[in-house]
């Protein structure tokens, strides 16, 4: 029952707020450029075709770039995990990386690969590869000293305290990453498309936006951040079915 | 014996121990800078990669000498937009965290729909934002408050209810009035967590702006690094690179600084 | 016969380039089924020692022998069963999953005469909690579980690190008496690092006391208290002379203090 009631009122108020917008959107209050709830939803309706055909490969971006990221993210981790003198270079080069602005990296990815998929697919991965990798890390890196003890004193082999103590315990942090790198590889989709590209749901938001289509902008920001929305919500589901004792989820957020 | 030296003669000056923070980390940068420009040379010069990829340090350097005002020009509209919406964000922040302090109800009805909107990438709204906001400044100051909004918000929500109930228990056993248990338990308690938001936030923040100028062609240092790419000319793109990496290192070291600076005056 | 034999075994860590001696040259023994206590302050070496015997650290000097053999070959023989004072349960594993993880560790080729996993819940008194999780168990339950998991390959010896030191008083004393009687059944030489006089009086055949700074071993109180005990047995004179003598070998000089007080 309290369940419920937590549900009840965040929904209410977010009800009464799309209400409220659409009252004073249609008593003429609001400025041009915020649309009524009611007018993006229809204009999505009528447009559903063309904005499909627009999210497909931003959606084929994000879901791959993501993917590779995980695996990549993967690898890298038991690299270092393996060969710990790797931990301080990898970082090293990671921060930099991660800290040269996206807007830097593009056009030296479009000179490279030019306006293509591989260009797209880097910058989603990219953008992805260092929060998966830094919560991985730090996972394998997180079981307890007496828990290393206890493997120790079982004279266990390197593989089997990779196998059965580390990789248990990364799982919690792996999702925390899995869930900050979700709505960032719709992100990095996105942002590839605007550094040039025909289709995508970066493209027409770009062309709305020059052309002042004010209904067409708001319905492809929505679009945008439910597709975002889901993409955390798809992880937390991931996450509820493969950590099943309750008190290892969220760990370390 | 120099730890008691230095407690005293920070008491005279607050200013001591928040100079002393950026002194070490503007060296500490400038020794890093170095390292860089040393090894980026050295793969120039051993990869023989070609001026479009990645143009060697002093053609970079030249740019910044020949484009100086430029970049200056440009760096500081970054700045000075990031500056105000970060300003912008830290107030309507720290008064949305003490409403929901103060209301539980408040705190159960917004505060789902604040995690939900986090798991937005807040770039991706950044179209909408420049045609609500125009094409100018405005945008880019809304693109910051946006999205350093929610990391101080929570963080500062976080850091006023950290306080264990024995402290605040304490207080009151000692006949503390309500606002006095608020301004001197609550407050401090929060402060280093505000600066834990605004250091994460502050990271980000002029790097958002930078997006922000990019989409909209206000004339800051992401226009000045998508323009320089369209006339071709690389070592003024790396030049403006560099200077928004030092822009957003600075900014991070300005809020160590503060942070010092406010916990060495409170004490 | 010594099952334990620890000769000038020594521990140095280097902090700051400053060469720390944490436990001087120090000597100890223990017969095959004895229960021997190491008792003292925080800082005297007592963990560090017990991690030595372990072979999870490395002494600086001196000679361990367990069974005749180096700690080292005893770990890989795995003839050393080791209890922390934190469970240390898998958590994502079942109880009778973390009691049978050393079986997997060391593979098919696990010794059959030990007991099966199932006989060593029911000894640790966890019938019917096989299939729970450690975070469903209270400290003394999971604590149980460890015990029984240390016990899994009949090691030759048992090293127990204030196994019960995060529990309260009143289950303490329960684990006391319920590993009083496990060892009964198994008679595994034991050697238990604890906070408690009266702990190491009632479970011990012989105390080691330890000062601090450096840790060094002060005295050896041989505890004449009749098996199997019980906690009536804490009324005795002998329980009571045991307990004296510890107390003035931990805190010697600071009882007359207090006395003079």
């Amino acid at each position: 029952m309290p369940d419920v009631r937590r549900v009840v009122l965040p929904a209410s108020v977010f009800a009464l707020a799309i209400l409220a917008f659409e009252l004073a959107a249609r008593a003429g209050l609001t400025p041009v450029t915020i649309a009524a709830p009611s007018a993006v939803l229809a204009g999505m309706a009528s447009h559903g075709g063309l904005l499909w055909y627009h999210l497909e490969p931003t959606l084929l971006v994000a879901v791959t770039g993501f993917l590779l990221a995980i695996l990549l993210a993967l690898a890298l981790a038991a690299l270092v995990y393996v060969v710990k003198p790797l931990e301080t270079t990898v970082m090293t080069i990671g921060t930099v990386i991660d800290s040269i602005p996206m807007i830097a990296i593009a056009p030296v990815l479009v000179i490279w690969m030019g306006l293509s998929l591989p260009m797209r697919l880097t910058i989603t991965t990219i953008i992805c590869l260092f929060p998966i990798f830094i919560s991985v890390l730090q996972g394998l890196k997180s079981p307890p000293s007496t828990a290393n003890e206890l493997f120790t004193n079982l004279a266990a082999s390197p593989l089997q305290r990779f196998r059965l103590l580390a990789i248990p315990y990364a799982l919690p942090y792996l999702f925390v990453g899995l869930k900050i790198a979700a709505p960032l590889a719709i992100l990095g989709a996105l942002i590839a498309e605007w550094t040039g590209a025909e289709r995508g749901l970066g493209v027409y938001m770009l062309n709305a936006m020059f052309g002042l289509r004010v209904i067409e902008l708001w319905s492809g920001v929505f679009l945008a951040c439910a597709v975002s929305a889901s993409a955390y919500m798809l992880v937390c589901l991931f996450e509820l079915l493969s950590i099943t004792d309750s008190g290892r989820r969220g760990v370390g957020s | 014996m120099s730890g008691t030296v230095a407690a005293v003669r920070r008491r005279h000056n607050p200013f001591a121990g928040a100079g002393r923070i950026a002194a070490h980390r503007i060296g500490n940068f400038l020794a890093f800078l170095l390292a860089l420009g040393l090894i980026w040379q050295l793969l120039v010069t051993v990869f023989a990669i070609p001026r479009y990829l990645l143009p060697p340090p002093p053609a970079v350097l030249a740019a910044f000498g020949g484009h100086g005002g430029a970049i200056l020009q440009a760096a500081g509209f970054t700045v000075l937009c990031t500056s105000i919406g970060m300003v912008i964000s830290v107030v309507i922040a720290i008064t949305l965290a003490i409403a929901f302090i103060a209301s539980d109800r408040l705190s159960r009805a917004l505060m789902p729909l604040i995690i939900l909107i986090r798991t937005v990438p807040m770039i991706a709204v950044a179209p909408l934002i420049i045609l609500i906001f125009g094409r100018g400044p405005a945008n880019s100051i809304g693109m910051v408050a946006l999205l350093t909004f929610f990391q101080i918000m929570l963080a500062a929500k976080r850091g006023f209810l950290s306080p264990s109930p024995n402290a605040m228990e304490m207080m009151h056993t000692y006949g503390a009035s309500f606002w006095q248990i608020q301004l001197k338990v609550r407050v401090p308690f929060a402060i280093p967590y505000i600066f834990t938001g605004l250091r994460i936030a502050s990271g980000s923040a002029i790097l958002c702006a930078m997006f922000a100028e990019w989409l909209s062609g206000a004339p800051g240092l992401g226009m000045l690094i998508l323009e320089s790419y369209s006339v071709q000319d690389f070592p003024l793109m790396w030049a403006a690179v560099l200077t928004s990496t030092t822009a957003a290192y600075l900014f991070f070291t300005l809020t160590l600084a503060m942070e010092r600076l406010v916990l060495d005056w409170s004490r | 016969m010594e099952q334990l034999t620890v000769r000038g075994v020594c521990k140095r860590f280097e902090i700051d380039g400053r060469s720390v001696e944490v436990l001087s040259p120090t000597d100890l023994t223990l017969k095959a089924g004895e229960f021997g206590a190491l008792i003292g302050p925080s800082g005297c070496g007592k963990s560090t020692l017990l991690r030595m015997i372990a072979d999870i650290l490395p002494p600086s000097d001196g000679t361990i022998l367990i069974g005749g053999h180096e700690p080292a070959r005893a770990r890989r023989e795995h003839e050393i069963g080791f209890v922390f004072q934190d469970p240390t349960l898998l958590p994502w594993r079942s109880v009778l999953d973390n009691v049978r993880l050393p079986l997997e560790l060391v593979g098919n080729s696990a010794r059959l005469s030990g007991s099966t996993p199932q006989e060593l819940i029911d000894l640790v008194g966890l019938s019917g909690f096989e299939h729970a999780r450690p975070g469903q168990l209270s400290g003394g339950m999971q604590q149980r579980a460890a015990i029984a998991r240390a016990l899994i390959l009949s090691p030759q010896l048992l090293l127990l690190d204030e196994p019960f030191g995060a529990l309260d008083e009143i289950t303490r004393y329960r684990m006391n008496m319920e590993l009083l009687r496990i060892r009964a059944e198994t008679r595994t030489t034991s050697l238990m690092v604890t906070h408690s006089i009266q702990e190491a009086v009632f479970m011990a055949d012989r105390i080691f006391v330890l000062a601090a700074r450096p840790g060094r071993i002060v005295d050896v109180v041989e505890v004449e208290v009749e098996r199997p005990r019980k906690l009536s047995v804490m009324n005795s004179p002998e329980f009571a002379a045991a307990v004296d003598r510890v107390r003035t070998s931990l805190f010697g000089d600071a009882l007359g203090m207090l006395d003079d007080a």
